[in-house]
């Protein structure tokens, strides 16, 4: 990778549901230690856009390249780099908090040091005390917690986040700030999808706007 | 006049409920009670024909099994045989029914309940009342077809068998009495167990919660007891003497015997009734729908999965409720990338370890070994054909999960073949090594030894389960699997995956030589192949996002 290479990059991605059009072609670039905030109405199509970079979802047509490399032919390299954080997380029914994260890192293989991480991360984000519960007992803003420690217990280069504050405390939105921009120090690229004007005004170093499936404006909040 | 429109409320309520409900099963005769049309009305006539018939043939054929025991018991006078199970009858249902009612809330409310119905400021005693028509007449039906059999049954002893026409309407009262007698009782029993449960309710957490619920379930225990040392023991201590005359004699006029008349005892019922009545009215005073609600939510839910014939949503809800709050994290090796999955599944199957996954070891076990001493027939096939369906049922569980949990699993960089073919693999491991077991054990004590099931069997059986795999891959889309829902396999996934455990043994059957010998090795191996090389393109169509070619 050159230094000139976006951490994320997409080349004309379009998704498609049959007689449905989600999504018209889109390229976007992310520089390394960038953080992108993604706008728009309920139903623009910002889950589907981050499901497809994520490759959750094939896109119809398009490429998308992670740290130089293409998903669809490089997988495995491109999801060393990438974590991606859905709106609403879903859990294993028969692992604790702390065996999801350990599961986690195993698998992508960066248990070395995983204790630390692992216990830094919980307490800072308030479950410490439920590491060993089963998250189907937990509410919805911790699920929306251990779901975002699901993404940062391992270290990526292009971060994804869909609505991370949606269901978050004053607290813990102030505490994924803080993640947020220490990540972002530490060179890497976050695209996130919020309504929040307060994610925006703290973070954002460029916004999308998405209407219909298209990208409507693209602005750099630190140049205004 | 608000308390008069809330009982309004409660009754239009409860009433759209037990109408839809009656709809439900009507809808599964194809009785659609809205349609007002004469061929409606025909067929509803033809329905309830049918059924008479239908029910009277099966309880007349259940009967004649009951009798078969009677003649087993012959000895004994058969009024005995049958007063004795319809106390019994009475008293598992009696103890059933406390348990469950005292344990958690007679009145089972719903999620909407919950937030719709229990919330709002109820007249209770009217709320209760009118929720409990419904559940006892569920009940009753169970009991009254017991009744209805052991009426037939008696009947069946009584009447010459070859002139059992000639006595028909008498020979159906003898049911119809014993059904008749059993109203009163039941409703008696039924209602005091909801006054027991709503007591219970009042003071839950405390020991006297349960003590008028211990005192019943001891008196009927007691009760069967006494009764069953007076008939088969001769044994009736002074004591209990005027208490199994009383018993006696009214389980004897359900049969048309003893000193009691059929008005005496139907009375006697009734006054029961109003008793138990009286003891509901009393106990109703203080219910809360609110705290009732809290305890019968699962309840409600796990009840209308079963209508539904959503037994897999049952089996999650009892894994949540077995598995408790927390784990302790016991098993940790530093097992990385694919192996990540292994140590998950390990401690999937750790936490959620129970009987029926013994049970189904002890399948393999007995199949494989009675294959083995049947050889390769066709009894022998269907044995291995339903040894297939019962493995089918779980040991995709795993698989299937992980697939529901696409946006996590899908994550990792690890290939979706390599896990997949864990969660498929991995699982059936002890079942092979319960096999091989199996049939050198049986190799060890019989005389006939099949060397060819050592190789034909577990290749067989990693085919059906690659197969299985397969074919929920090929009813799934990636569209839902983003959204966590996944398919079952269907009925041409089981049918391929018997076809990959049968189809060597076939061959071999067909042409039991040498040449039948390789040839039934070698197809194995190329079924083996196929499920794979199948496997692996539906993944691969799913990663892409294609529709599945296979019909």
């Amino acid at each position: 990778m050159t230094p000139t290479t976006p951490a994320l990059q997409t080349i004309g991605l379009t998704k498609k549901f049959k007689d449905f059009q989600a999504l018209y072609p889109i390229d976007l670039s992310i520089a390394p230690g960038e953080l992108v905030v993604l706008q728009g109405h309920n139903g623009s199509g910002k889950t589907t856009l981050l499901n497809c970079i994520s490759y959750l979802l094939p896109p119809t047509t398009g490429n998308i390249k992670v740290m130089g490399f293409d998903i669809i032919k490089q997988e495995k390299e491109a999801r060393e780099h990438l974590a991606y954080v859905p709106d609403v997380p879903r859990f294993f029914l028969e692992l604790t908090a702390w065996e999801h994260l350990r599961f986690i890192a195993a698998a992508n293989s960066t248990l070395d040091g995983f204790d630390q991480r692992a216990e830094k991360l919980l307490k800072d984000f308030g479950l410490w005390h439920v590491r060993e519960h089963f998250p189907h007992h937990f509410s919805r803003g911790m699920r929306l917690k251990l779901g975002l420690l699901l993404g940062l217990i391992r270290p990526s280069n292009v971060l994804l986040l869909d609505e991370p504050t949606s269901a978050l405390d004053t607290q813990g939105t102030e505490l994924l700030v803080e993640e947020l921009q220490r990540r972002k120090e530490q060179g890497s690229s976050i695209l996130l999808s919020s309504h929040s004007p307060q994610l925006t005004s703290q973070l954002a170093d460029r916004t999308l706007e998405l209407v219909e499936g298209r990208i409507a404006s693209d602005s750099s909040t630190l140049a205004s | 006049m608000i308390k008069d429109q809330a009982k309004l409320a409660i009754d239009f309520l409860r009433s759209r409920q037990e109408y839809y409900d009656l709809r439900y099963w009507l809808a599964l005769v194809s009785y659609d009670p809205e349609e007002r049309t004469v061929s409606n009305q025909f067929y509803l006539l033809y329905l309830i024909i049918f059924f008479t018939i239908w029910f009277f043939m099966v309880l007349i054929f259940a009967a004649k099994g009951v009798l078969r025991f009677f003649q087993l018991a012959s000895p004994m006078p058969a009024i005995t045989i049958v007063s004795t199970l319809l106390l019994l009858s009475f008293v598992i249902f009696a103890v059933f029914v406390f348990l469950s009612s005292s344990l958690r809330s007679p009145l089972i409310f719903t999620e909407e309940h919950r937030y719709l119905l229990c919330q709002q400021p109820v007249p209770s005693r009217y709320l209760v009342f009118r929720w409990l028509p419904a559940p006892w007449l569920q009940s009753l039906v169970v009991l009254i077809l017991i009744c209805l059999m052991l009426g037939f049954s008696l009947g069946e002893i009584t009447f010459p068998a070859d002139d059992i026409a000639s006595y028909f309407l008498v020979y159906v009262w003898y049911g119809l009495r014993v059904a008749l007698l059993a109203i009163p009782y039941h409703f008696a029993l039924f209602t005091s167990t909801w006054a027991v449960g709503l007591y219970a309710l009042r003071h839950r957490g405390k020991f006297k919660a349960y003590l008028p619920m211990l005192v019943l379930v001891l008196a009927v225990l007691v009760l069967l007891v006494i009764f069953i040392l007076f008939a088969f023991f001769g044994l009736n201590p002074t004591i209990s003497e005027p208490v199994v005359a009383v018993l006696n004699n009214l389980l004897l006029s359900f049969f048309g015997q003893g000193k009691y008349s059929l008005g005496f005892s139907l009375m006697f019922g009734v006054i029961l009734s109003a008793i138990s009545l009286l003891l509901l009215w009393l106990t109703a005073k203080d219910f809360s729908p609110a705290k009732a609600a809290h305890e019968t939510q699962t309840a409600a839910l796990l009840s209308s999965f079963v209508k539904y014939g959503q037994f897999e949503a049952i089996e999650l809800v009892r894994r949540k409720r077995r598995m408790g709050l927390t784990g302790k994290s016991r098993f940790l090796p530093d097992w990385q990338n694919s192996k990540a999955f292994a140590w998950k599944m390990i401690l999937q199957a750790r936490r959620t370890l129970r009987f029926s996954d013994f049970y189904l070891l002890l399948v393999t076990f007995l199949l494989t070994f009675g294959f083995q001493l049947m050889g390769n027939t066709p009894a022998g096939w269907l044995g291995l054909a339903s040894w297939v369906w019962m493995l089918s049922r779980h040991l995709l569980d795993y698989f299937k999960q992980d697939l529901s949990l696409w946006p996590l699993t899908r994550q990792v960089p690890i290939p979706t073949r390599s896990w997949a073919l864990i969660d498929l693999l991995l699982p059936t491991i002890p079942h092979l090594i319960i096999l091989m077991i199996s049939l050198c054990l049986s190799f060890a004590i019989f005389p006939v030894r099949n060397w060819v099931f050592l190789l034909l069997l577990p290749i067989g059986l990693l085919g059906a389960i690659l197969q299985l795999g397969q074919d929920i891959l090929r009813k799934t889309q990636i569209e839902f699997l983003a959204m966590g829902t996944v398919q079952s396999f269907g009925f041409r996934g089981l049918l391929m995956a018997i076809l990959c455990l049968l189809t060597p043994l076939l061959i071999l059957w067909f042409s039991p030589g040498f040449l039948g010998l390789i040839s039934s090795v070698l197809s194995s191996a190329l079924l083996f192949w196929i499920s794979y090389t199948g496997l692996e393109s539906q993944l691969k169509r799913l990663q892409l996002g294609q529709e599945s070619l296979l019909f």
